[in-house]
């Protein structure tokens, strides 16, 4: 087709477009463009009228924005928003699911006809002890919080959090170029890398049993990186801000920024004058805004749902943690606690429910005894999910990954209990010869996560339970379960860091919906460290 | 699947919404039945329509870009307002080209209506027959199959408008013995999903998995080798992006002379060898358009072991004032006189599947390092005496062209987990180096 035949055409057709109505030959607006609770509810309706004994629907929408200054240039900005309805019916024991574009939801017979098509193609394959004598799922897999009136419309969104997406983009641009044009009036630091990123999540859950709730969850994470160079000894530091991603505004996120930029230069320019640390085993008080990146790197992967119950793909050996020894892990700190908890402030998985009508809960992980006490798992692991042939306890939490995809088990957020009331001082004064490290560094891990290497920011040495001096190229390298196991003791729990990762694809296993770790600091004893030039 | 009358009606809205200088759109539309399979338990059947927008606006100097989903006038407009947006919060780009006018491209045969319904069906009987085989019951398989038909869309304000509808099967597989000692890998990519046949797939996977148990430690070094289809795509890959004039001119390709010149119509190559594309070649089907709007035609890459063209992108075309080269979207090596089995003559070699990574070491000669996986067996007296371990790869695919011995017959293949049509032979090629022993199973 030539140009001037297309300008001509679409030309013609855009003008119809914009004069579309019910019956024209373009029709841009969908046929059935009722509310989309409404649509939802006839979805459903109509997937029970088709043979579901179960349906639940629900509508996803999702905004990301991120921005990234170099020095006081924008380097790049993307920005997608997308929207989108999942339909999951169950079919005697069989599930199937469909999803269709919010804008282009069309009739709902459609959108309930291509989900039970899908169960009706699928084996019937959920194990029986799974589903109740009335033909409801066991309590434990669903359970929706309804009034009264057997109907629930609740609604639920991230405690005191405004929309960051209100602030101006000029304004928040004016932020991060603000955040690296002060670090650039040091001399010594030729280079300052600002970001930010900003996402919101919105859901609907509807289902065949009255229940109905919205969700509106927002995510904002700035952070910056700033850049020392010593022309004198040739050595380049970055040191990069503390705060994580968590579930909060546009202020939230960025409350602390300048007095962290400020802490962030100042301990840049002092790491260009320390000296390197001279390789042994130290007592390691490890703070938070490190501890929490190992915990989410090291440990935590183990505890992957689908890692235990051995659906995650991997060659059968390879798995340091399985279910069969869930009573007695090679886990032996009783310092080492851990709890689920989808109810923590700020946490990225935090919500009301799960994506299923799941309410937030808190569940232990781990205890101190060597014992799991809860993992996560969700309607499909049930196809196979040997966690209910044994009988295992469970935690329902499954999220949708994105609009076009049912919802799945996913990670809750982690916490690391504190202990009996050591603020970070106390730590540190109960250590005679060793190191206090912090600032997430780059964890190097095996395919099997059961060694590990990190490089924390910044370093001081501990001589006498008092920090004496910075030191440089600390890098700690251990096993997996050498290190957890040297776990002594855990701060104080209101000392507690929120850590967590916007973007858990990078990881393995695969977690696709974000969720927070967090910790306070901790004391591990006789860490083998190195220094990191010297082994380079 | 939109029609190419609503297609030009929803791009026609977005190119001629206000606010920005220039505008160029992408519109892709998806759906996909996907099921997928984790020790022996497939998960539900899943089904998924999806619409992307994609907007690039240019306004004086600088670009913005966003995407979302949106169908209706108000939001495509919308999306539109926020490129504009964003564009002007970017900063000022020296290299200002328009974005591509109106093209005559035809429509490649990659659509086949037939959704391959049967093979839902059929995957499951696969997987069953496995669980009841005794010889493959304790097998272990992780895999998927997916069905999908997608219709890419491009429009600008200059008045292109292209449009290509496309169908595409996808299955694969990996099956583990129990003990993990052993591992097997098949995938099959076809655009008429009714002779995919993932039945057929799982049993291949499963197949290699029980024939490579019991591998034996060889000693590395130059052996000569015969390359599966898959694994010979995967080396070709890599290769294929230094076919480049901007990979040359940042010495990022083994066509680059010492004095920065190329070679092309230059011979590198044994005679027997011509690397070509066609995205209308019926075996081979793909798309007659790039991401950005140029036409893909039919190119000979490598004419009888003679370089016979590069890719130009725009950007490079303009600069040396030469014609537009798109790169290609499919590969096709012909063989005038195919060997029927490559094994017979070969006095002691290796048959090799695929890799479990590739790696490029060097650039400048495409020198390729990764460990061999998912089937290595050894060949004596034209023969395959049994499987032995892994190894690790450090070749370039420039000596397998120039140091080939024989091509065996074409069949239809892809890069190992990604789409990029290949007609491609198995090849045997002399003396191959391996480095060192890999401990990968």
């Amino acid at each position: 087709m030539q140009r001037r035949t297309f300008m001509k055409t679409t030309g013609a057709l855009g003008v119809s477009a914009m004069l579309a109505r019910p019956g024209s030959a373009v029709a841009l607006i969908p046929a059935e463009s009722s509310a989309p609770d409404t649509w939802m509810q006839d979805v459903v309706e109509e997937a029970r009228r088709l043979g579901a004994a179960q349906a639940d629907a629900l509508s996803l929408s999702h905004r990301h924005q991120s921005i990234q200054v170099r020095k006081d240039v924008v380097h790049g900005i993307s920005d997608t928003e997308e929207d989108g309805i999942t339909l999951r019916v169950r079919v005697g024991m069989a599930l199937g699911s469909a999803s269709v574009p919010a804008a282009r939801r069309g009739s709902p017979k459609d959108l309930a006809r291509r989900a039970v098509e899908m169960a009706r193609a699928t084996p019937p394959s959920i194990r029986e002890g799974s589903i109740a004598l009335d033909g409801e799922l066991h309590p434990d897999v669903h359970v929706m919080n309804t009034d009264a009136n057997g109907v629930d419309t609740r609604r639920w969104s991230t405690a005191g959090v405004t929309d960051p997406f209100l602030v101006p983009l000029d304004e928040r641009i004016a932020f991060l170029r603000d955040l690296n044009a002060t670090a650039l009036r040091i001399p010594q630091i030729p280079y300052a890398v600002s970001n930010q990123f900003l996402q919101m999540r919105t859901t609907t859950h509807v289902d065949s049993r009255g229940g109905r709730f919205t969700q509106q969850q927002y995510a904002s994470y700035v952070n910056f990186a700033v850049t020392a160079y010593s022309a004198q000894r040739k050595l380049m530091d970055t040191r990069t801000s503390e705060r994580e991603a968590q579930s909060t505004d546009w202020t939230g996120a960025t409350a602390s920024m300048r007095s962290e930029l400020e802490t962030a230069m100042q301990e840049v320019l002092q790491l260009q004058r320390a000296d390197p640390v001279t390789p042994d085993h130290y007592d390691i008080v490890v703070h938070p805004t490190l501890l929490w990146n190992i915990l989410f790197e090291t440990l935590l992967p183990h505890f992957d749902p689908r890692q235990l119950t051995g659906l995650d793909g991997r060659l059968p050996g390879d798995r340091w943690i399985t279910l069969a020894q869930r009573g007695r892990l090679p886990l032996s700190s009783p310092a080492l606690r851990l709890r689920w908890d989808n109810t923590l402030r700020g946490g990225l998985a935090s919500s009301g429910w799960d994506d299923t009508g799941v309410a937030a809960a808190v569940h232990p992980l781990l205890d101190g005894s060597g014992a799991i006490g809860r993992i996560p798992r969700s309607l499909d692991l049930l196809l196979s999910d040997p966690v209910y042939g044994l009988g295992f306890p469970g935690m329902t939490f499954s999220r949708a990954p994105a609009w076009n995809l049912p919802p799945t088990v996913a990670m809750p957020n982690v916490v690391l209990e504190g202990g009996p009331g050591k603020n970070l001082d106390a730590l540190i004064a109960g250590v005679d010869d060793g190191l206090f490290v912090k600032g997430r560094g780059t964890v190097v891990t095996n395919p099997g996560k059961t060694l590990f290497r990190v490089r924390p920011q910044v370093a001081w040495k501990i001589r006498g339970g008092k920090i004496v001096e910075m030191v440089r190229e600390v890098e700690i390298e251990t096993s997996t379960e050498q290190f957890w196991n040297a776990l002594v003791e855990v701060g104080r729990g209101e000392d507690t860091f929120l850590g967590g990762d916007l973007f858990p694809r990078r990881a393995f296993p695969l977690w696709e919906t974000p969720f927070s770790v967090a910790t306070p600091p901790a004391l591990f004893r006789s860490i083998p460290t190195y220094r990191a030039e010297a082994r380079a | 699947m939109m029609t190419r009358h609503d297609a030009e009606t929803i791009l026609s809205i977005a190119v001629q919404s206000p606010g920005a200088d220039e505008l160029f759109v992408s519109l892709t539309e998806t759906e996909i039945t996907t099921r997928s399979v984790a020790g022996q338990h497939p998960h539900p059947l899943h089904h998924s329509s999806g619409l992307t927008l994609a907007i690039t606006a240019r306004v004086g100097t600088r670009y913005g870009r966003v995407s979302g989903n949106v169908y209706e006038q108000a939001d495509i407009r919308a999306l539109v307002a926020r490129a504009a947006t964003l564009a002007a919060q970017m900063p000022e780009t020296t290299e200002v080209l328009p974005f591509p006018g109106a093209i005559d491209v035809a429509e490649a045969a990659t659509y086949f209506p037939d959704d391959g319904g049967a093979m839902w069906e059929e995957s499951w009987r696969g997987i069953t027959s496995l669980r009841e085989d005794p010889t493959t019951a304790s097998c272990l398989a992780f895999g998927s199959i997916a069905s999908t038909s997608t219709v890419r869309a491009l429009a600008s304000s200059n008045g292109l408008f292209v449009y290509q509808p496309s169908s595409l099967g996808h299955a694969q597989f990996r099956c583990y013995t129990e003990d993990g000692r052993s591992t097997g890998f098949a995938e099959r990519f076809r655009p008429d999903r009714t002779v995919l046949a993932p039945r057929d797939v799982l049993r291949d996977a499963v197949d290699t998995c029980l024939r490579w148990r019991g591998a034996k430690e060889i000693k590395p070094g130059r052996i000569t080798t015969i390359f599966s289809p898959r694994a010979l795509a995967d080396m070709l890959q890599p290769m294929l992006r230094q076919f480049s004039t901007r990979a040359i001119a940042d010495d990022q390709s083994f066509l680059r002379r010492l004095d920065g010149s190329s070679f092309l119509g230059s011979t590198l190559f044994d005679t027997r060898v011509t690397l070509r594309s066609d995205p209308y070649d019926a075996r081979v089907p793909s798309l007659p358009f790039t991401a950005d709007g140029e036409p893909v035609t039919a190119r000979h890459w490598v004419s009888a072991g003679v370089i016979a063209q590069l890719v130009t992108d725009r950007y490079e075309a303009a600069a040396v004032n030469r014609p537009v080269v798109a790169p290609p979207s499919n590969l096709i090596i012909d063989v005038a006189d195919p060997v029927a089995d490559l094994i017979a003559d070969t006095e002691y070699g290796l048959l090799l599947h695929g890799f479990a990574n590739l790696n490029i070491l060097d650039p400048k000669n495409c020198l390729l390092t990764g460990s061999t996986r998912d089937g290595l067996f050894l060949i004596e007296k034209g023969r395959i005496v049994g499987p032995v371990r892994n190894l690790i790869l450090r070749e370039t695919p420039v000596y397998l062209f120039k140091e080939l011995q024989a091509f065996g017959m074409p069949e239809v293949v892809s890069p190992t987990g990604s789409y990029f049509p290949m007609l491609l032979p198995p090849m045997k090629v002399k003396d191959v180096m391996y480095s060192q022993p890999s401990s990968l199973i």
